[in-house]
């Protein structure tokens, strides 16, 4: 058994007690009358969001849209949000229940990709995995790009919202269940059986 | 709590992210160091991990981002300035903290206004006695009577007015035919 290497720091880990209160500290200006502060909450948190968005989503168009949506939803929210939560957390519970509902109307879904930034190369993740003898050595990076993005969309929404929020956005169960409004031990149980699906998909690469 | 393959998998996430293994977890842990199978289980699972991190080297365009807080304030501004249905005003109103009072106050005005105009229509109804003509065939007295309209019966809708002999009185008078005016 491997010993687990270092992670990057986690989205939760980043946002620190600090941050957290400067958002308070923004949320309760925009209450009071100061709708600009809002602007600033939208440019702290809108990269974060439309990520998580677009690999739910793997569509970059609509993940943009739905972002533009819970934002507005947000703002015509705010004077309910009474603080006790980040306001992290409650612009991503927005988000995410906007999406599960769009994802749950949509017929089919329309993958429209990004490239990886050319620094995926420097990725510990990546050197490890180019350095197993199980994978090819010209492995084509957009082939991967496209079989995760497939194997993502395979999975049932509420799977795919807590590996994307787990694994690719690094939040802990906790915070996962409070975004899904579920208990920690059913995010607990949906990951898990997510991964099983994902290590049958995904073979190749393991 | 005695940790077996069934139960240490669903932990297997959280160590192979690199969460301390503490409490629960320091459990599986050293369940993983004694059972193959989980071990594999560990492997395959970090290595899975490990791939789907790549994905954070996937982001959307800069330009999405660039021009986000420009189309944030277009919708805004086209949000607020959209006629609302009606349905989801009543929603908005009744999701709203403040929307309970408001409709409690605004149901007792209403109470209150209502009770004040019942009363004043059926203080009004009873006040309207009807009037009619009594013949009284006496031989040797003259009657007077007071008639009352029972105001509840017209209330309740039977337009037709219904009267209750309230008083009768006499004063002699010998044959005489009396018309009583009420």
């Amino acid at each position: 058994m491997g010993d687990p290497r270092p992670q990057p720091p986690t989205a939760q880990d980043a946002a620190t007690t600090a941050e957290v209160e400067y958002d308070r500290a923004l949320v309760r200006r925009v209450q009071g009358g100061d709708p600009r502060a809002f602007d600033e909450l939208v440019e702290r948190h809108k990269s974060r969001v439309i990520g998580t968005l677009y690999h739910m989503l793997g569509n970059r168009d609509d993940a943009a849209d739905l972002a533009q949506d819970a934002f507005v939803r947000a703002f015509q929210s705010i004077s309910r949000f009474r603080n006790e939560s980040s306001f992290s957390s409650w612009i991503y519970r927005i988000a995410i229940n906007t999406t599960l509902n769009f994802i749950r109307l949509r017929k089919a879904p329309a993958l429209s990709l990004n490239e990886w930034a050319e620094d995926v190369e420097e990725d510990p993740a990546w050197k490890e995995l180019i350095s197993r003898e199980s994978v090819h050595k010209e492995m084509d990076r957009g082939e991967l790009r496209e079989r995760l993005n497939e194997a993502l969309q395979k999975l049932s929404k509420d799977q795919r919202a807590v590996v994307v929020l787990h694994d690719i956005e690094g939040l802990r169960h906790q915070e996962i269940a409070k975004i899904l409004g579920c208990t920690e031990a059913t995010a607990r149980s949906r990951l898990f059986y997510a991964h099983q699906q994902l290590q049958t998909w995904l073979a190749d690469y393991l | 709590m005695h940790v077996n393959c069934r139960n240490a998998q669903p932990h297997l996430g959280d160590l192979a992210r690199g969460t301390p293994a503490t409490g629960r977890l320091a459990s599986v842990k050293a369940h993983l160091d004694g059972c193959p199978a989980c071990s594999v289980a560990f492997e395959r699972t970090r290595r899975l991990q490990s791939l789907l991190s790549l994905k954070r080297h996937e982001s959307p365009d800069e330009l999405i981002a660039r021009n986000f807080l420009p189309e944030f304030h277009r919708r805004l501004y086209a949000s607020l300035t959209r006629r609302r249905s009606f349905l989801s005003r009543m929603r908005s109103f009744f999701e709203a903290e403040e929307g309970l009072p408001v409709l409690a106050r605004g149901l007792a005005f209403a109470s209150v206004v209502f009770l004040s105009l019942f009363s004043l229509y059926t203080a009004h109804l009873s006040m309207q006695t009807g009037s009619t003509t009594v013949v009284v065939q006496s031989s040797n007295a003259r009657p007077s009577a007071t008639m009352k309209e029972v105001a509840f019966e017209r209330f309740s809708g039977q337009h037709s007015a219904v009267y209750v002999l309230d008083r009768v009185s006499y004063a002699p008078r010998m044959d005489e035919t009396s018309v009583l005016s009420f």
